[in-house]
């Protein structure tokens, strides 16, 4: 390990066949610590979500958990090796209840460590023997960050966690996201939610055309400095 | 490229000067067989449905032009009965999809099992009916076409039926059909949205698989002499999906490239070899998990890499104008104690709220208030429970989804609902062509040149769209936000529904869509319903503002009237990203 990271990117690379999406983006994510990524539509965020969560392999770089190599390493490995990840997309299993979607990936099914969460989101308690397909759009944006959290896994992948969900709720997950912290987790949060980012950024980056071009760690100034450099 | 297309057909014609007598039979044979994978690849590769049971209409065809030639008859006689073994298959066909097909989108396994068991019985009432089919005997004592009396004569009367098949293949893939059909296969709720009933687009799919199959087997009875229930059975009904699937499902000549390569093999390995069916086996194991696209496909990537794009024609330029409709009169929408439960839960209890004026209408409310479910109820996608929904004062209560979509309706949805594997332009081409395609224009080249009034507007706004090569699936979630709405606003509905249109929009681009919905709610004059978190949004749009809690609604009015609420308050106070 060359620092106290838990999760480090060193020129990150990849994209899809010929097509090069990310380019040489470097991180470092300490305990305790959020990064929040941003930036337009289609300059390769999730990409870069997919090539750190290992569901798309790097044609380039090097990711280290714990200061291990884990590049390459195949998707469903992550989680055991201490990652997380709430993808953007396909974030449920509509024909599971609501409780199996929380609890299929423990081995006691119990929803005990979801005690703290279910005091935010209750509606998430109320619906747990429904089927998950019968929520809304935002209430499976709950569930699957919901899950994500209650796992334990060190650091936490979150991609546009906020689509979709009310104000309200939006606030919620920021306090649950400070709470993990003080734990010692850490997290990478792609968000174009800037009120969110605001509430939750040690270190905020700007992504354009693959490649960071800003980044900022001051909270109090990063949607001013933000906006102003993110042209459509 | 023509030249290369030319190689291959001066092959096969020299197949009877260069070869013997046998194996203008046997290539004969395995044409034949061809023709049929290839309507088996129509419905399979392009449309997304397994046909099981193809050789029931082969078998059919070849009874029916079997029985015709029976009399020695000559030309006259022989072209109604070859006409029947065409139309009665294609009808047979059609009739099954539009009764599988009709009301359900997730109906692929069933179809596929009910034409399995359908050619399992054709193959018993052929064994069974001895006095029209001559039983397990067959059909015997056909005779050769008029005049034609080798199989040399005969090769060449199938190596023109499979050219003109071809050529006909060939132009309804390119055609406004064959690309609905790749929309089908790709996102076949999203094209009922656009007011196609899909069901028949699919049956007039298999209908066509129908009719070559019959036309096959119409040549199959003079070429074997004999038909027997062999020619309608399982057996060849699973032969034929495995020469499709080695050949290639997705390509034009693939399919017959199965037929003819497994034919010989087979033929060469019956011979030498007692458990040649494993190695044809290996064979089929092999290309499906090494070469998904089947032999064919390696054909059509050593040409690509050769040069040669097989898909060599562009995209036609869009020089038919087309005028904006007229200014519709406000369709007044009205949900009158309107529940919807799904299993236990109550997901709508008691809606009712009436839009009866145009603008931009925003809901609001939060997670899980029914919002969506609203819409989905409206435009068909949900059942009602109980209560009504009326339009201009109609009701629409168990309207399906294309109905929907034709009586104005309009929908982006919250996930963002695209045709991944098309291009951007092919899935505005389906957008233009949404209401206002007729039946006889889908196999006109002219649609692909419309160019409606909106697009100009929209491609200056959303400057991607205009990459129009590129595939709508490697899109990020955001540009797909903003192709499903452009999609929605080129079918030009009267009614316009958005869930969430800026959900996974930055900042800049959540202000670059409103001031586009703003813009293009004046230009079309639609009634907009948008459903929106964003309080920035519904803000600067909203001329009248709907809350919702619990499946009810709970105030309306304008954003003042709504935001003074101290219901409201309690329940939602919003904000903005």
């Amino acid at each position: 390990m060359t620092s106290g990271a838990l999760l480090e990117l060193r020129s990150l690379t990849g994209g899809y066949g010929e097509i090069t999406v990310v380019e040489d983006i470097s991180l470092e994510l300490e305990a305790g610590k959020v990064t929040c990524i941003t930036g337009r539509n289609g300059v390769g965020k999730t990409t870069l979500a997919r090539l750190i969560t290992g569901s798309l392999k790097p044609s380039a770089g090097i990711i280290t958990l714990f200061g291990h190599d884990v590049t390459g390493l195949p998707a469903h490995e992550h989680r055991s090796a201490g990652l997380g990840y709430a993808p953007q997309e396909g974030i449920v299993f509509d024909g599971l209840t609501v409780k199996e979607n929380l609890t299929l990936h423990q081995t006691d099914r119990s929803l005990s460590r979801y005690s703290g969460l279910f005091g935010m989101f209750p509606r998430l308690k109320e619906r747990h023997g429904q089927r998950a397909g019968t929520l809304s759009g935002g209430e499976k944006k709950i569930l699957s960050f919901c899950r994500a959290l209650a796992e334990d896994t060190s650091v936490v992948i979150l991609d546009e966690p906020t689509e979709g969900v009310q104000p309200e709720n939006i606030a919620l997950m920021a306090k649950s996201i400070i709470e993990a912290k003080k734990l010692g987790r850490s997290f990478v949060i792609i968000e174009q939610n800037l009120t969110l980012v605001e509430a939750v950024a040690d270190d905020a980056l700007l992504v354009d055309h693959g490649r960071c071009v800003y980044s900022t760690t001051n909270r109090a100034t990063l949607r001013r400095d933000l906006s102003a450099r993110m042209q459509i | 490229m023509r030249g290369v297309s030319v190689i291959p057909i001066v092959a096969l014609v020299a197949v009877p000067f260069v070869w013997d007598s046998f194996t203008a039979y046997q290539l004969g044979l395995y044409l034949l067989y061809g023709m049929v994978a290839q309507g088996i690849a129509l419905c399979w590769g392009r449309a997304g449905f397994l046909p099981l049971g193809q050789a029931l209409f082969f078998g059919l065809g070849a009874y029916i032009a079997g029985a015709g030639l029976r009399s020695d008859p000559g030309w006259l006689l022989i072209l109604p009965f070859f006409a029947l073994a065409i139309i009665v298959p294609a009808l047979f066909a059609w009739l099954i999809g539009a009764l599988v097909f009709d009301r359900q989108i997730g109906s692929g396994p069933y179809f596929s099992l009910i034409t399995l068991a359908l050619s399992m019985l054709g193959f018993q009432l052929a064994n069974s009916m001895d006095w029209l089919t001559g039983g397990f005997n067959g059909l015997t004592g056909i005779s050769g076409l008029p005049g034609i009396d080798t199989y040399e004569h005969l090769y060449f009367v199938i190596i023109a039926a499979v050219a003109v098949v071809t050529i006909l293949l060939g132009y309804l893939l390119r055609s406004p059909f064959g690309q609905l059909l790749e929309a089908v296969r790709d996102n076949e709720e999203r094209l009922q949205f656009f007011g196609f009933k899909t069901s028949l687009l699919k049956a007039s799919a298999f209908a066509i698989s129908g009719a070559l199959a019959g036309l096959s087997g119409a040549l199959y009875a003079p070429h074997q002499g004999i038909v027997t229930p062999q020619a309608v059975g399982f057996l060849l009904s699973a032969e034929l999906v495995i020469w499709t699937a080695v050949g290639g499902r997705f390509g034009l000549l693939g399919p017959i490239v199965g037929a003819v390569l497994i034919g010989f093999l087979a033929s060469g390995l019956r011979d030498m070899f007692q458990y040649w069916e494993v190695v044809v086996a290996l064979v089929f194991i092999g290309v499906v998990l090494y070469l998904p696209g089947g032999i064919g496909s390696l054909f059509s990537d050593l040409l690509k890499r050769l040069g040669f794009n097989l898909s060599a024609v562009g995209p036609a330029s869009r020089s038919v104008k087309l005028n904006m409709r007229d200014l519709p009169e406000t369709p007044v929408v009205e949900f009158d104690d309107v529940a919807v439960t799904m299993g236990q839960v109550a997901i709508l209890r008691g809606l009712s709220l009436s839009i009866d004026e145009g603008g931009i209408h925003c809901i609001i409310g939060p997670n899980g208030a029914g919002k969506t479910s609203a819409l989905n109820v409206l435009t068909g996608k949900l059942p009602l429970t109980s209560g009504r929904i009326l339009l201009r004062q109609k009701p629409i209560t168990s309207i399906r989804p294309f109905r929907a979509a034709r009586m104005g309706i309009g929908r982006k949805f919250q996930v963002p609902s695209i045709f991944p594997s098309l291009s951007v332009r092919q899935n505005l081409d389906l957008a233009i062509w949404s209401n206002r395609l007729r039946p006889e224009a889908m196999l006109s080249m002219i649609p692909y040149s419309w160019s409606p009034e909106l697009l100009d507007d929209l491609e200056g706004r959303f400057g991607f769209l205009a990459k129009s090569g590129m595939a709508a699936g490697s899109l990020s979630v955001g540009q797909r936000q903003m192709l499903d709405f452009a999609m929605t606003l080129l079918a030009e509905p009267d009614i316009v529904l958005l869930d969430e249109p800026c959900a996974g929009l930055s900042t800049p681009e959540t202000a670059m869509m409103i001031d586009a919905i703003a813009a293009l709610a004046k230009k079309t004059g639609a009634t907009f319903v948008i459903i929106e978190h964003d309080m920035q949004v519904v803000e600067r749009l909203s001329d009248h503002v709907y809350v919702m809690h619990q499946g009810r609604l709970l105030v309306s009015g304008t954003m003042e009237q709504v935001r003074a609420d101290k219901e409201v308050q309690r329940v939602y106070s919003g904000g903005t990203k």
